[in-house]
């Protein structure tokens, strides 16, 4: 077991030291040196990547993290105005690979995880070794000849419809909570769902994620990088992978037969494949 | 219902149903819990008709993982009225949200208002009480410094008078009784010391009278102004016993006064109407609309000396002239008025004077 590591910062108005790896919900395990640290995207947990850690398990150190306000991490340490960037999660990461003084680190992160991982380095150019990018957009409004592939409106319609999920939805919920209750052992699953948020934060990660523009941090990425891109990805076009890659000093470009925005979990085979390739390479 | 013929559907992507915003919700939400948790209950989602129409749907799945692939079975549900009532429940609950926010803003607006109402209403309080008790402090003060300076006047006419006693005296004594003694240039010298002696004594008994004027408290009563009157005309024509004057009084007038103040505002008026009187003028007492009135037949003055005259030692004419100390007029002003009346003349030269005076 490691020790326990503490930071100082201030948090919900009071100065406290907080054992960062409990905030997170920090995972370590793997037998492996070079630690592998995977961070998941909006609207999921570390969960998400159960069909990947297995395969890299005997040569790597494994590390897997809950941002603040997602998964099983300390809601109490939620600071509205540190996650109202994504400055505010990357800081998560820094005091990770801090408190678990990792070197060498290759950091795999999803979706905006890709652009919290690019921030998060370049804080500590000293920690890194590689980034490995899946379907990562640096920008997810349109803007001009660059295409990010939404418009303000559409983001302004998600934003609604997780209101309307989390929020409005409570009060006409009452009939599936019943139904639930019914059955205690899928309630008490429920209550465990790796996808359970807030949905105050819900909203204020996804304005983070949505509205934000990283474009100008691309050419600046001191790292060698691996862009992951799946096929008709609507939230992460091609046009971006493509953007992004061209944007990088240094990196390489896989489009992947994946479908979708999640191919760690759709395809894990192949998702394996390209990682292993990359890292080997 | 979302216009799509059956062909239309096959092979296409559920996703490929959505609206934009749901689709990102559908990668990053739908998705992930269908392949963790194999099943989607009452999800809120826009799906998209044929037609670019949006609808409210939503969404129960289960996710079957057979030999021959993966199937994610999903129902949608269109709910464009539940969703119409959901809309007008969430717009009326934020309605009535600002509704309650607008009342709390305008009832803490009136609040306030009322607050610094009232501060400005004490402030006021304050400073009118702080104005008052000034104002009384500077009144009691000028008082007191008035009295002080009437008391001053007094003790100093007093004291004047002893040893002016004493000069007239002695040299009535020296003219009486050393007076063939001296030449005839030293007894001019007596004499004239006598007669400005004299003067000097009528000067501080008039300034006594003005200062005791000042501090004697005015005693009401009724007067009779007609037996007054004809009291001060005898005794003004006593000292006036080269005169061929006479005075009229009208008869039955009365008033509320100090009896012996008004002797000395008549005796003033009298002495001044018959010292400037012709040879065989007449001096009238009487009352009209106006109130009481002195009127004379004498050399009269310019209406725009008929204020100077009031006031002490402000004098028309040469002592040579016309004889007197300045103080009557300012006397007879001082009486009247601290018994609450107004004292003026109405004259023009050469056509006589009419003293007219009221008592409150």
């Amino acid at each position: 077991m490691h020790p326990a590591y503490w930071a100082s910062g201030n948090f919900c108005g009071y100065y406290v030291q907080i054992d960062i790896l409990r905030r997170n919900n920090v995972k370590v395990s793997g037998r492996g040196q070079q630690p592998l640290v995977f961070a998941h995207g909006f609207g999921c947990d570390q969960n998400m990547w159960r069909f990947i850690v297995p395969a890299f398990e005997d040569r790597y150190k494994i590390v897997l993290f809950d941002y603040v306000g997602s998964g099983k991490s300390d809601l109490a340490a939620y600071d509205p105005k540190r996650y109202g960037s994504l400055e505010g999660y990357a800081a998560d990461v820094v005091e990770i690979v801090d408190a678990l003084d990792l070197h060498d680190v290759v950091f795999v992160g999803h979706s905006v995880s890709s652009m919290i991982g690019i921030l998060a380095a370049q804080q500590r150019p000293d920690r890194f070794a590689k980034l490995i990018l899946v379907g990562p957009s640096p920008c997810y409004l349109n803007d001009g000849d660059y295409k990010g592939g939404f418009e303000r409106a559409d983001l302004e319609g998600l934003l609604q419809m997780m209101e309307k999920n989390y929020i409005g939805w409570a009060s006409f919920l009452a009939p599936v909570v019943m139904k639930n209750l019914e059955e205690p052992k899928l309630a008490a699953e429920l209550e465990e769902s790796f996808c359970s948020t807030d949905p105050i934060i819900a909203k204020r990660f996804a304005e983070a994620t949505f509205l934000s523009d990283y474009r100008f941090v691309v050419p600046q990425v001191q790292f060698p990088c691996l862009v992951m891109q799946c096929s008709d990805d609507t939230i992460a076009p091609e046009a971006v992978g493509e953007y992004i890659h061209r944007n990088l000093p240094e990196s390489e470009y896989r489009l992947m037969k994946a479908t979708g925005h999640c191919p760690h979990m759709s395809h894990p085979e192949e998702t394996i494949a390209i990682i292993d390739q990359y890292l080997s390479g | 219902m979302l216009g799509y013929a059956e062909h239309d559907l096959e092979g296409l992507p559920f996703e490929q149903l959505l609206a934009v915003p749901s689709r990102i919700f559908y990668q990053t939400h739908v998705f992930p819990l269908l392949k963790m948790q194999h099943r989607i209950e009452e999800v809120y989602l826009t799906a998209s008709t044929k037609f670019g129409e949006v609808v409210p749907v939503l969404v129960n799945g289960t996710r079957m993982e057979t030999p021959e692939g993966v199937v994610n079975e999903c129902l949608l549900v269109p709910i464009r009225r539940r969703n119409d009532f959901e809309d007008q429940i969430l717009a009326a609950k934020r309605q009535a949200e600002e509704a309650h926010e607008a009342k709390d803003q305008l009832n803490q607006a009136l609040h306030e208002a009322q607050r610094e109402l009232t501060r400005q209403n004490e402030e006021l309080k304050v400073l009118k009480g702080s104005l008052e008790s000034q104002v009384l402090a500077q009144t009691a003060a000028l008082r007191k410094m008035v009295q002080d300076l009437q008391g001053f006047n007094y003790s100093i006419a007093h004291d004047l008078r002893t040893p002016l006693r004493a000069i007239l005296s002695t040299s009535a004594i020296l003219l009486a009784e050393a007076g063939e003694a001296l030449t005839p240039a030293h007894r001019r010298l007596l004499e004239r010391q006598q007669h400005n002696a004299t003067k000097l004594a009528n000067l501080v008994q008039d300034l006594l009278d003005f200062s005791r004027l000042g501090l004697q408290e005015v005693v009401f009563a009724r007067v009779d102004m007609s037996g007054l009157a004809h009291e001060a005309a005898r005794s003004v024509l006593a000292e006036h016993s080269g005169t061929k004057a006479r005075v009229i009084v009208e008869e039955g007038l009365e008033a509320s006064g100090d009896r012996s103040m008004l002797y000395v505002v008549l005796q003033n008026l009298f002495d001044n109407a018959i010292k400037y009187s012709p040879e065989g003028g007449t001096v009238t007492f009487g009352a009209d609309g106006d109130g009481f009135y002195v009127k004379d037949e004498g050399i009269g003055l310019a209406p725009e000396f008929a204020e100077q005259i009031f006031r002490p030692f402000e004098r028309l004419h040469r002592d040579e002239d016309y004889a007197g100390t300045g103080i009557g007029l300012a006397n007879v002003k001082r009486i009247v008025e601290r018994h609450g009346g107004r004292v003026w003349v109405e004259s023009e030269v050469g056509k006589g004077a009419t003293f007219r005076f009221t008592l409150a």
